[in-house]
């Protein structure tokens, strides 16, 4: 007989387990949510729009290969960072605790990755930092934070035997005073040391003055083989027209990191000769053979032409190759996720483990070749190239092997505690 | 009735962190930039003294904390008397020369000393940390009993909210005071206050000091809540370089009523509303809409006089 | 040597640029007794237009339409704003703040619609590079400081050869004894806010091709320089004026030689601050 007491307990476990299994089938479909750190306006304003339409592009693919655990994966846009790190980090947190982000790809900013880092930490959030300051993965770094592109060391590491050999030894190095200038100030400056080169540096603070007409006059030619520029994309442009004024293309060899003039078209005159270490070619036709497929795929996909410009406006150039690390960090999680069967932020100790040490094998979501993660500092390793302006295009004159970027790292984020 | 409004409203402000999570954030704002409207208020609306640097008061309170949590490995409280001893020390330092200088000539003054400022915690950002700024981690909020994370969000809410009752406190006391009738003579005819035997020049001072305390107060709680400082928080006018600038002192003070003792704090209030309003839909429209304001604001201030 | 003659020769070219600058707030002053916060704004407004006006009126045609269009603006906005009305001098600052705001901010919403960026490239009018020994000085520098001397010549002759100038001196002197004998001081002030916007117009559309780039917020570093300069050379005294911005860029030129930019300024900026401190009504102020 269906007591009152048994027709109460089957209801309630009926209901229950219901509930529960359709809380279960609701969790499934619900979409991974992925939280942006956008800078709209400042500094970085220019990459951060190129980096959030990569990861809109690099969600789509995603998606359209059946998602991650076969749950769809969604983009979320913080406010506007402002290239402030008070302010990113502000915008971080509110990702996390009022927008319930599972993930965060982060600003293009250093001083922003290095405010944020600590938070990911204690809101046990895994991030992905985008600035190329080498201290997010040496010292400000932590178990949950992870560089899906380069940093300065590595770049440095990679190109200096190079650069030795084929340019010379006695640097003038002018940068700037922010973490991005003076982290590669100090790198070269040890490894020219080390060759038994010449480094002068001249620092130039930040924001640079109006008129740089004093600071060119610092630089020493008769010692200068190779003047090396360590500026933001804008700087770096009123940097070569100051020294093209003072005819300086033509007495020295002119360096710099492709992040200062990515956002630049290479046809000025000022550009003329100078040479760069990037970490993509711009141009589709100097992309290594086997590489030219997924390079085609990347290019359609997040909207550039051959020539490295904007499919919708084609006299916007595009930092074609910083946008990789945004794009690499939703195929890294994807990876990384399906490996360990990630349902939800539970899991991330068993995601982390499996993103120590992954390496990844050319595809399209690895355009820029097959490259790995460092275990001990969370950083990815690629290939580097280095190119010439030459007749107004970028030219590639080396490519470098991922392992001589393989600097000796003093982090190690793997002891840490989760 | 009216009291049990004033309660319910107390209440609930206590309460935001609890009833209404998301506003968390923008109440911690409100705080904080509130005190420092609250400090110019001391200084503009009390004694006439037009300051377009109280900026530097606030970020040598940031810096305070900051360093002396870096080098100094000090407490909670440690950071926040020291933070506040720092803008009070360059206050008095600064307010020395400034209170001497008069009308354009303080406004020249006090802004010379902020660009001065500004241009030497860039010089030496091995200690500023420059435009970069420097993250650190903040003391955990050592109570009787019990130590407070600063990483939980209400805790700092409470932090934020209790600086600015302390700040409401204390300029409602001075203005109740000798001390406050003092200022106000000044503000309204300096001649006629210096003839009554008032020492004009010291009573300034004061009122520089104690502003540049209050500031400072707020630049702590600032530092400590953020974990984090730069050198761009000197820069005078720097709070109009960016699309969504931080509310402005002083546009907080001259909205909500210069010398009236919640003025700052609404003005502040209606400038973060208004921020709000245009973040999402457009950034850059708050500023423009902020000049507009000021303008209405200014303009209709000397029709009615 | 040559880097010294080189320094020395950059240093005359920007102190008869902050000249252009300081002397505009200077007769500002003078005339309508407001210290103009607008005037980097108007700088800056210089700069965008003779940039944006520069490929259909090229280089040269722009340095004369641009300032003309922001010494009209500068006009009519003393008239709107700055009008009659004898009011306390710091609401008067407060105006020309929220004029400063709303300028920048309609400067930044251009630059956007029509660049899509916040900052902006200048392209050289000229490039004539002089060689001073192994080094060169761009030769359009030359021809900046050659336009600024020849206003300021002009200046100096309108300021005291001209009935207008004679009517300027009076205002200056005392406005309610110009209005007694039947000045129109409300066009007289408004005029001189007109003209000393265009002079911060023209020497923004100068700057632009030399700082190679024009932005909203770069009215507001030259801003704060040039009221201190206009400050310590005595509000409303031409001379003055021309000395302190003399000081004030051979210090820093000199100074980026020896240390760091950075320091360099705020030692040039001392120096000014000293200026006001021993005396207060300015180097050519009677007090």
């Amino acid at each position: 007989m269906l007591t009152r007491r048994k027709f109460l307990r089957t209801s309630v476990g009926a209901t229950l387990g219901f509930w529960l299994l359709g809380s279960a089938n609701w969790a499934q479909a619900q979409p991974i949510r992925v939280g942006h750190q956008l800078d709209r306006t400042g500094a970085v304003a220019l990459f951060g729009k190129w980096h959030n339409r990569a990861l809109d592009a690099a969600m789509k693919l995603v998606n359209e290969r059946g998602g991650i655990n076969g749950r769809p994966v969604e983009l979320v846009n913080s406010d506007d960072c402002q290239t402030k790190p008070d302010v990113g980090k502000d915008e971080f947190e509110k990702l996390v605790t009022q927008k319930r982000v599972d993930f965060v790809i982060g600003s293009v900013f250093s001083g922003t990755n290095i405010a944020t880092a600590p938070l990911a930490r204690s809101l046990k959030t895994v991030y992905f930092p985008q600035g190329i300051a080498t201290d997010i993965s040496e010292k400000f770094g932590n178990r949950y934070v992870f560089k899906s592109y380069h940093t300065v060391r590595a770049a440095i590491e990679s190109a200096h035997e190079w650069v030795f050999a084929n340019l010379g030894k006695r640097f003038t190095i002018v940068h700037s005073v922010i973490d991005l200038g003076r982290s590669q100030a100090e790198d070269w400056t040890e490894k020219i040391r080390a060759a038994g080169g010449e480094a002068q540096l001249i620092a130039v603070p930040f924001p640079a003055p109006s008129d740089l007409f004093s600071i060119m006059q610092k630089i020493d030619l008769a010692k200068t083989d190779v003047l090396y520029h360590a500026f933001t994309a804008v700087e770096t442009a009123r940097f070569l027209q100051a020294a093209f004024d003072q005819n300086l293309q033509s007495r020295v060899k002119v360096l710099g990191l492709i992040e200062g003039v990515d956002v630049l078209s290479t046809v000025e005159p000022w550009l003329e000769g100078t040479y760069f270490i990037s970490g993509y070619p711009r141009r589709a036709d100097q992309v290594p053979e086997e590489l030219r497929d997924f390079d085609r795929e990347y290019r359609r996909r997040v909207g550039i032409s051959a020539e490295g410009f904007a499919l919708d406006n084609p006299r916007e150039v595009v930092p074609i190759a910083d946008l990789f690390g945004s794009w690499q960090a939703v195929f890294l999680l994807k990876q990384a996720a399906e490996l360990v069967n990630w349902r939800s932020k539970a899991d991330n100790p068993a995601l982390i483990k499996a993103l120590e040490g992954l390496t990844m094998p050319a595809s399209v979501g690895f355009p820029q070749g097959a490259q790995f993660l460092r275990a001990q500092d969370h950083l990815v390793f690629h290939d580097h190239y280095i190119e010439r302006v030459e007749n107004g295009q970028l030219k590639v004159l080396a490519r470098i092997p991922r392992e001589k970027s393989l600097y000796k790292t003093g982090a190690d984020y793997t002891k840490e505690e989760f | 009735m009216k009291r049990l409004i004033v309660l319910i409203t107390l209440v609930s402000i206590g309460l935001v962190p609890w009833l209404w999570g998301s506003a968390t954030l923008l109440g911690i704002n409100l705080c904080i930039w509130g005190l420092l409207a609250l400090s110019l208020n001391i200084l503009y609306g009390y004694t006439g003294l037009l300051s377009l640097g109280q900026g530097v008061y606030f970020a040598l309170g940031a810096y305070g904390a900051a360093w002396a949590v870096i080098y100094g490995n000090v407490n909670f409280w440690g950071a926040l008397g020291a933070g506040v001893l720092c803008a009070l020390g360059g206050a008095v330092i600064a307010g020395w020369v400034s209170v001497r200088a008069s009308g354009f000539g303080f406004v020249v003054v006090t802004l010379v000393t902020a660009l001065i400022c500004y241009l030497m915690a860039l010089s030496f950002d091995g200690i500023t940390g420059g435009e970069d700024g420097m993250s650190f981690r903040a003391p955990a909020l050592a109570l009787p009993g019990l130590a407070l994370s600063i990483q939980n969000l209400s805790v700092r809410y409470y932090l934020a909210l209790g600086a600015l009752l302390a700040g409401l406190g204390i300029v409602y006391l001075v203005s109740k005071s000798l001390l406050g009738l003092a200022f106000r003579a000044v503000r309204d005819d300096e001649i006629a206050a210096a003839s009554l035997g008032y020492d004009i020049v010291q009573i300034k001072l004061y009122a520089f000091v104690l502003a540049g305390a209050m500031a400072g107060l707020a630049g702590t709680v600032w530092s400590l809540s953020k974990e984090f400082v730069r050198a761009g928080l000197f820069q005078p006018f720097g709070a109009f370089l960016s699309a969504q600038p931080d509310p402005d002192p002083l546009i907080a003070v001259l909205l909500g009523g210069p010398g009236r003792l919640f003025g700052p704090l609404v003005g502040t209030g209606m400038l973060l509303a208004l921020r709000e309003f245009f973040a999402g839909v457009w950034p850059q429209g708050y500023a423009l809409a902020l000049g507009v304001v000021i303008l209405g604001c200014v303009c209709k201030l000397c029709s009615a006089r | 040597m040559e880097l010294w003659a080189l320094t020395l020769l950059n240093a005359l070219v920007w102190g008869l640029l902050w000249a252009l600058l300081a002397l505009g707030l200077s007769l500002i002053y003078g005339a309508l007794g407001v210290l103009n916060l607008a005037h980097g704004a108007l700088y800056m407004l210089g700069a965008l237009l003779s940039w944006a006006l520069a490929p259909t009126l090229s280089f040269w045609g722009s340095l004369v339409v641009a300032p003309t269009i922001v010494g009209l603006m500068g006009f009519g906005l003393a008239r709107l704003l700055l009008d009659t009305r004898e009011r306390d001098p710091l609401t008067s600052l407060l105006i020309t703040f929220g004029i400063m705001l709303i300028l920048q901010q309609l400067a930044a919403i251009f630059l956007q619609m029509t660049t899509g960026e916040l900052r902006h490239a200048v392209a050289a009018p000229v490039r004539w590079p002089i060689a001073i020994g192994a080094r060169f000085y761009e030769g359009y520098r030359v021809v900046a400081a050659l336009v600024a001397s020849a206003v300021l010549l002009g200046l100096w002759a309108l300021w005291g050869w001209t009935r207008w100038g004679c009517l300027l001196r009076a205002v200056r002197d005392n406005r309610e004894l110009a209005r007694v004998v039947g000045i129109p001081v409300p066009r007289v002030q408004a005029s001189v806010f007109g003209l000393g916007a265009a002079l911060a117009g023209l020497a923004g559309a100068l700057v632009g091709p030399i700082t190679r780039e024009v932005s909203p917020t770069m009215g507001i570093e030259v801003l704060l320089v040039s009221v201190f300069i206009a400050v310590a050379g005595g509000l409303g005294s031409l001379g003055g004026s021309l000395a302190v911005a003399f000081l004030y860029s051979f210090s820093e030129n000199l100074l980026t030689m020896l240390t760091d930019p950075l320091l360099a300024r705020a030692g040039a900026l001392l120096a000014i601050g000293l200026i006001v401190l021993v005396r207060p009504q300015g180097l050519g102020g009677t007090s």
